[in-house]
């Protein structure tokens, strides 16, 4: 049985790092912290962290109508340009006066948008610190590790520390800290609905991974004589303690697979039907099972619910204007639906969904696609976000312009940090709790990109 | 930039080397010379100088080989200089200096004094390298070689050097050398003659000098230090160095030296002659940017423990010398650690790591106190001299498991050769170590198979299996008669051929090939594309047991590698350059096809540089010259000459057009430059012996190979000895797959090591435990193809199914809680979820007690033995337990199997042999191959 000691927090740091001054968690601090800082109000909040696995070519997917905008767009973007009467025109808030189109195929997101619940926050990337042009092209100055790496960038935009080696990813230390608000839940904080990932793996609390379909039970016992000497000699089986670690962690997880699948059916079959009409593609039906899990947070016995939810295919590295097309018409009208049903259980002001992707695009093409870029852009959804916006700084769209490392790869001007920030926060962690979450946030100018007001 | 050089003595045929390092700008050293001259003959007796760049960045050098200029007799009249990386891959060569760089070479002050003297400029990557000077039309000689450095103010990269051997004759033809240290500060270097450890291709070196000696003079001649041995006098010293040598008869000199000039004098004890190699390397580590000095420990386990256990350790002291940082790291350990400390010399405990709380990082603090009557100050001379070392226990080992004494970070580090493993038993193998070695080398144990493997030997089943006929997936979709082909094709042909090819170890590497060359139908509809995943499998399965070189350009040139990484019909850059060659395949051809993100040992550890941190193995640069490289390739044609836009061919290598192809030179790995204007074929044949040439491959590959077929943990030790067979075959052939397989499977650590450790061998992948059912029961189908519908969906996984190019898992993936806390890796629980378990379960019972595939083609099991079997429950539950578990089944759940079979009706055969297989199949026990 595993017994948390201190050994087991030796971090896997291959090397002493020069200077640290982000910190990293122990349980130890995180019960201190948590006894004096979590407000017990009663509310309900759910973050899901939608995943673009392969690099959104965010290029295309926020485009500048006006005149010499979209000119100089076209002009760099060459094969890859969308035309300019395609682009859905958005209608921003709050007096700014810029020009920008969606995608034509983002409809649903549009009007998202235009009603004020979808927000854009520009620019955000990988940082281990602010950094212009000037310092990249310089050398010297600290940037992520293995920036054009899909493997290394989606783990460093999920663990958020992309200047150390962590098992933990933010939304695990936010689970950490905010674990004690779930009571007596027998249901982990964090789900996922699209396998393993580093988000939100803890120190504590580590994902539940389910399936669009919900928890699975096994098949082959009916209750027969014969059925029930298998089932009761499968149950001593994984009763067995295990010196071997695998062995261990395999019965384990197929032993919390059990005990869960009877918790979870339950919860979920006694939830009323949904009206909201979910599409028929892979990232609805994940979107489908959060938003059932969402209403079954109650029987759940959950006040905080994260949720993991991912999609492939954005390293559109040839065929970009078809590829992303089909994704960005999943992407849309799934998103729409979810906010749909979030509005129909009554909790669209509690529930945001983001998205995240390993990294933007080069912005002129190879051909018929992009390459590994850095900075994009990226959407944040819900009843609570001041939408119809664009946060952060939208890059100046030139080839070796001020945003530019030399190919058309942006310079983030936000970091994933500011950006998960503003998310923690709202989520319910206290300024103080906040570096224990995010250990790199002193870096930074605004940790509090202010998308929820 | 300064170089000044003098040269004292000389030799008979061999080259002293040159070292310099930077000096900095807290002029903490000054940079090191030595040049010699020797007679340049022919063949292997040339001049070869090496040198090592370490550190971070790129090194920009000099090397010059003088002859005509020299001021003697006798010099050789036209020297040509090349300069090899680290794989012996030619990086530049000059013969005249002038003719390229003449320009940089007058502006760095080292125009050599005659035209016909050769010198070239490069910038050089972190990696070793060596300067080869001959003769024009083979004349011979007296030359001189020389490595300038001149990056002199950067403290990032620095040099040092390795020697080369040389003829030790008597009297005035011994070895003698002279250097020069210039700077205002002194320099610490160690200084070693290798004899008897000196080794061609695995083998002893014909003619080694068997005794060596070193002497170390001053400038006036004085002896200043000698040794024969090096264990006689600075033992600590040169052990905390990590430079040791060897062998005990081999001499080593530790030394401080102030800025002045030396010589020493190598010679043979007792007037032996032989050849010798003499080694210089620099100690000094250049300032760290807080002050602290950085000492790093390898741990491994010592004396007569039998782990597989290894960590690392490092101790950064503070600049005011009053405490340390303290963080390690370690893997792979037979238990939990019961303890840990630090020690001092006679193993007093000065430091009991588990007393203070770790720090938020995971780092301890060590503030240093007087311990057991010695002082701080000893202590901390303890530290310098490399006598201070880390213990960890566990209870198995309550002296020790791994330990390691610490060192001056210098980057210089190698990685020590690994202890022999014990010898494994003779004769043949036992009914467990048959069914353990089947479970590695097929998809699968069978009666029949371990019967053979018992009566016939390891060897000879190997032997039989590579001489086997390959089985062609391509072939068995076209005998299929079905057409246009589609995935399903490709289905029934692997599994099919996972269940009952007989070449049963060459469709497991190929298997395992395949999850690391990755191609899959997730991308531009290939699993639809008639022939193409089958075409390209068999790449792989032809490739398994030849060379690594050729299969890498057998994949490269794929058409459905190229359609999945984007390398068909990438172009090259349009005139504007709003349009760049597609970077995709160039980028994983080394990130996952070859070398991987960072330097790495032989031994698969990570090589670090002096302030302890990885050494990137590429940047940017390589990857766009790569990138350019791969352009202009299209599918193979009976056109002349090609076009750019033929009809799909999935089933032969892709051909160049060359007006499609970027002609400019192209800068790739290692800083290598490909010319302007040679042909497409030219730039991929460089490309790709680059790649495979760099010493990373070896590790990089053999590591996953071993992870696929035996453990998710190997031992240093055990890569180390793979990978030396990659590097070597014994043949001197680099790349010998067949080769490599055979160590892997025949090392001691897949044949001989206990099955009992806490992180003893691999989850196993689902898609084995499905052919391994259906292999130990002799499934069957109507048609004899195993047409297995709905196994992706079910398992997770599935033979060309990846999700991407990463693969199902990752090489270094841990699962969160003890198996991360253990240092495990256990790439296979990356899909191993609460829903995959349930899945697989549902999906292996539905083998057992229904069918898989469809319904008109049912696969069924043949359990004729078992229901034999199943008036005796014991007996059944053990014929089980060797068939599947090769004997590893724990008495506590033999007994709860026997007591659930025992309580199924006897006169329900059947019923008693399904439940007992769908237990094991579905036991922890099983699930993880040891």
């Amino acid at each position: 049985m595993y017994a948390p000691t201190r050994r087991t927090f030796i971090r896997q740091a291959a090397c002493a790092a020069l200077t640290t001054s982000g910190l990293l968690n122990t349980i130890f601090d995180l019960r201190r912290l948590s006894a004096a800082t979590i407000p017990n109000t009663g509310d309900y909040k759910a973050l899901v962290c939608l995943f673009l696995f392969g690099g959104n070519d965010a290029n295309n997917v926020i485009v500048p109508r006006d005149a010499s905008g979209y000119a100089s767009y076209a002009a760099a973007r060459g094969a890859l340009a969308i035309p300019q009467g395609s682009l859905l025109p958005l209608t921003l808030q709050g007096g700014d006066g810029r020009d920008f189109g969606f995608h034509p195929n983002l409809a649903e997101l549009q009007a998202l948008f235009n009603q004020g619940h979808l927000g854009i926050v520009s620019n955000v990337g990988t940082l281990v610190a602010p950094i212009t042009r000037a310092q990249y092209l310089a050398g010297g100055a600290a940037v992520p590790p293995q920036l054009f790496s899909h493997a290394d960038q989606s783990v460093q935009w999920q663990t958020s520390v992309p200047d150390q080696i962590s098992r933990t990813g933010w939304g695990g230390r936010l689970a950490d800290v905010l674990e004690s608000l779930n009571g007596e839940s027998q249901i982990s904080l964090s789900i996922s609905i699209a396998g393993t990932n580093t988000f939100e793996v803890g120190n504590t609390v580590l994902p539940y991974i389910v399936s669009s379909n919900g928890s699975i039970g096994l098949s082959g016992f009916d209750g027969s004589a014969n059925a029930n000497v298998r089932l009761q000699a499968f149950r001593d089986l994984l009763a067995l303690p295990h010196n071997n670690l695998f062995e261990q962690a395999y019965s384990d997880t197929v032993s919390r697979s059990i005990a869960a699948n009877e918790l979870l059916t339950t919860a979920l079959a006694n939830l009323p039907p949904m009206q909201t009409v979910f599409p028929d593609t892979a990232l609805s039906r994940q979107l489908n099972m959060v938003a059932r899990l969402i209403a079954a947070r109650t029987n759940l016995s959950m006040r905080r619910q994260i949720f993991f939810c991912s999609v492939g295919g954005y390293d559109t590295h040839g065929d970009q204007l078809t590829g992303q097309a089909n994704l960005l018409t999943e992407l849309s009208q799934g998103l729409n639906a979810f906010y749909s049903a979030t509005a129909e259980l009554g909790v669209a002001q509690d529930v945001t969904a983001f998205t995240a992707s390993d990294f933007g695009r080069t912005f002129p093409t190879n051909g018929t696609g992009s390459d590994h870029g850095w900075g994009s852009h990226q959407f944040v959804l819900g009843g609570a976000v001041q939408g119809g916006r664009l946060f952060g700084t939208f890059p100046t769209l030139a080839v070796n312009g001020p945003d530019d490392t030399g190919q058309g790869r942006w310079i983030p001007t936000t970091s994933v940090d500011e950006f998960s920030a503003t998310l923690a926060t709202w989520f319910g962690v206290s300024p103080s709790d906040l570096p224990t979450v995010l250990p790199n946030i002193g870096r930074f100018a605004n940790p509090n990109l202010g998308f929820f007001g | 930039m300064r170089p000044l050089f003098q040269y004292a003595g000389r030799s008979a045929v061999a080259a002293i080397f040159l070292a310099l390092c930077a000096s900095t700008a807290h002029a903490i050293s000054g940079a090191v010379n030595i040049s010699t001259r020797m007679v340049v003959e022919t063949g292997d007796n040339v001049l070869i100088g090496g040198f090592i760049v370490y550190g971070t960045g790129q090194k920009t050098v000099v090397v010059r080989a003088l002859g005509p200029s020299l001021p003697v007799t006798g010099t050789l009249n036209d020297p040509v200089l090349e300069l090899h990386d680290a794989g012996g891959a030619l990086i530049a060569t000059n013969d005249n200096w002038r003719s390229s760089q003449q320009d940089e070479i007058i502006a760095a002050g080292l125009a050599p004094g005659d035209d016909r003297d050769a010198a070239l400029l490069a910038t050089l990557a972190p990696g070793n390298y060596t300067a080869v000077v001959r003769g024009v039309n083979d004349a011979t000689g007296v030359a001189l070689v020389e490595v300038y450095d001149l990056d002199g103010e950067n403290p990032t990269a620095r040099l040092g050097n390795i020697a080369t051997r040389g003829h030790i004759l008597t009297d005035n033809d011994v070895m003698i050398g002279g250097f020069f240290i210039r700077g205002d500060v002194p320099k610490r270097v160690i200084l070693r003659v290798r004899g008897p450890s000196l080794h061609l291709n695995g083998a002893p070196f014909a003619g080694r000098l068997m005794d060596p000696t070193l002497e170390l003079h001053a400038g006036d001649g004085a002896l200043m230090m000698e040794n024969d041995s090096w264990r006689s006098s600075q033992q600590a010293e040169i052990h905390a160095s990590t430079l040791a040598p060897t062998d005990d008869r081999e001499p080593a000199i530790v030394a401080t030296l102030a800025p002045g000039s030396y010589t020493f004098v190598a010679r043979g004890l007792n007037n032996t002659t032989g050849i010798a190699l003499i080694e210089m390397y620099d100690l000094d580590q250049p300032p760290q940017a807080d002050g602290s000095t950085l000492f790093l420990a390898l741990l491994r386990p010592q004396g007569g423990v039998n782990s597989q256990g290894s960590g690392t350790a490092s101790m950064r002291l503070s600049a005011d010398e009053t405490q340390v940082i303290l963080s390690f790291q370690f893997s792979n350990l037979t238990g939990p650690i019961t303890s840990m400390h630090i020690h001092g010399p006679g193993g007093v405990i000065l430091f009991d790591i588990d007393e203070p709380m770790p720090q938020p990082d995971g780092t301890y603090i060590w503030v240093f106190t007087p311990v057991g009557g010695f002082t701080v100050a000893e202590i901390i001379a303890w530290l310098r001299s490399g006598q201070l070392y880390i213990n960890l226990h566990t209870a198995a080992y309550p002296l020790g498991e791994i330990s390691g004494f610490f060192h001056l970070s210098t980057g210089a580090e190698i990685a020590p050769e690994p202890t022999p493993p014990p010898p494994l038993p003779s004769g043949t193998p036992t009914l467990t170590d048959a069914g353990r070695f089947l479970s590695q080398a097929t998809f699968g144990a069978t009666e029949a198979l371990i019967a053979t493997v018992q009566s016939q030997g390891f060897d000879a089943f190997l032997n039989q299996q590579f001489a086997a006929a390959p089985s062609s997936h391509l072939a068995f979709v076209d005998a299929s008669g079905v057409d246009p082909l589609t995935m399903t094709q490709t289905r029934d042909a692997w599994w099919t051929l996972a269940i009952s090819a007989p070449d049963q170890l060459r469709q497991r590497v190929a298997f395992a090939l395949s999850e690391f060359f990755v191609v899959s139908n997730s991308t531009g509809d290939l699993g639809n594309r008639p022939g193409a995943l089958p075409a390209y499998y068999d790449v792989l399965v032809r490739g398994a047991f030849g060379n690594f070189r050729q299969l890498l350009e057998d994949i490269t040139l794929n058409p459905a590698m190229g359609r999945y990484l984007d390398m068909l019909r990438n172009e090259r850059a349009n005139a504007s350059g709003t349009r760049l060659p597609n970077e995709n395949f160039a980028r994983e051809l080394m990130q996952l096809f070859s070398i991987g993100l960072y330097n790495l040992n032989l031994d698969g550890s990570l090589t670090l540089d002096s302030s302890g941190f990885p050494i990137a193995t590429y940047g940017q640069e390589a990857i766009l010259g790569t990138a350019a490289v791969c352009t202009g390739w299209t599918y193979a044609q009976t056109t002349v000459p090609p076009i750019f836009n033929p009809p799909a061919n999935w089933r032969e290598p892709m051909v160049n057009v060359a007006s499609r192809h970027s002609p400019g030179s192209k800068t790739i790995l290692n800083g290598v430059l490909i010319p302007a204007g040679q042909p497409a074929e030219e730039d991929l044949r460089n490309t790709l012996d680059t790649v495979f040439n760099h010493p990373n491959v070896g590790p990089f590959f053999c590591r996953q190979l071993i992870q696929r077929l035996v453990t998710s943990n190997p031992s240093p030790g055990y890569l180390y000895r793979v990978t030396a067979v990659f590097n070597d075959n014994g043949q001197g052939v680099r790349g010998d797959l067949q080769a490599v397989v055979r160590a892997i499977l025949m090392d001691y650590d897949a044949r001989g090591s206990a099955r009992t450790g806490q992180g003893v061998g691999h989850l196993r992948e689902p898609v084995i435990r499905v052919t391994t059912l259906l292999r130990a029961f002799r499934a069957s189908s109507p048609s004899g193809k195993f047409s297995l519908r709905g196994a992706n969906t079910a398992l997770g996984q599935e033979a060309m199914h990846s999700p991407t190019v990463f693969n199902f898992f990752t090489p270094d993936y841990s699962a969160p809680g003890p198996i991360a806390a253990a240092g495990l890796k256990s790439p296979e629980f990356e899909i191993t979820t609460e829903t995959t378990v349930i899945t697989i379960a549902n999906y292996l019972r539905s083998g057992i007690y229904v069918y898989l595939g469809p319904g008109a083609d049912r696969v069924t099991l043949n359990l004729a033995t078992e229901q034999a079997l199943a008036a005796n429950p014991a007996q059944l539950v053990d014929h089980l337990n060797v068939l599947l578990m090769a004997s590893s089944m724990s008495t506590e759940m033999r007994n709860i199997l026997i007591n659930a079979v025992t309580q199924i009706p006897a006169n329900n055969p059947t019923e008693r042999a399904r439940t007992a297989i769908y237990l094991v199949i579905n036991s922890p026990e099983f699930a993880v191959d040891k």
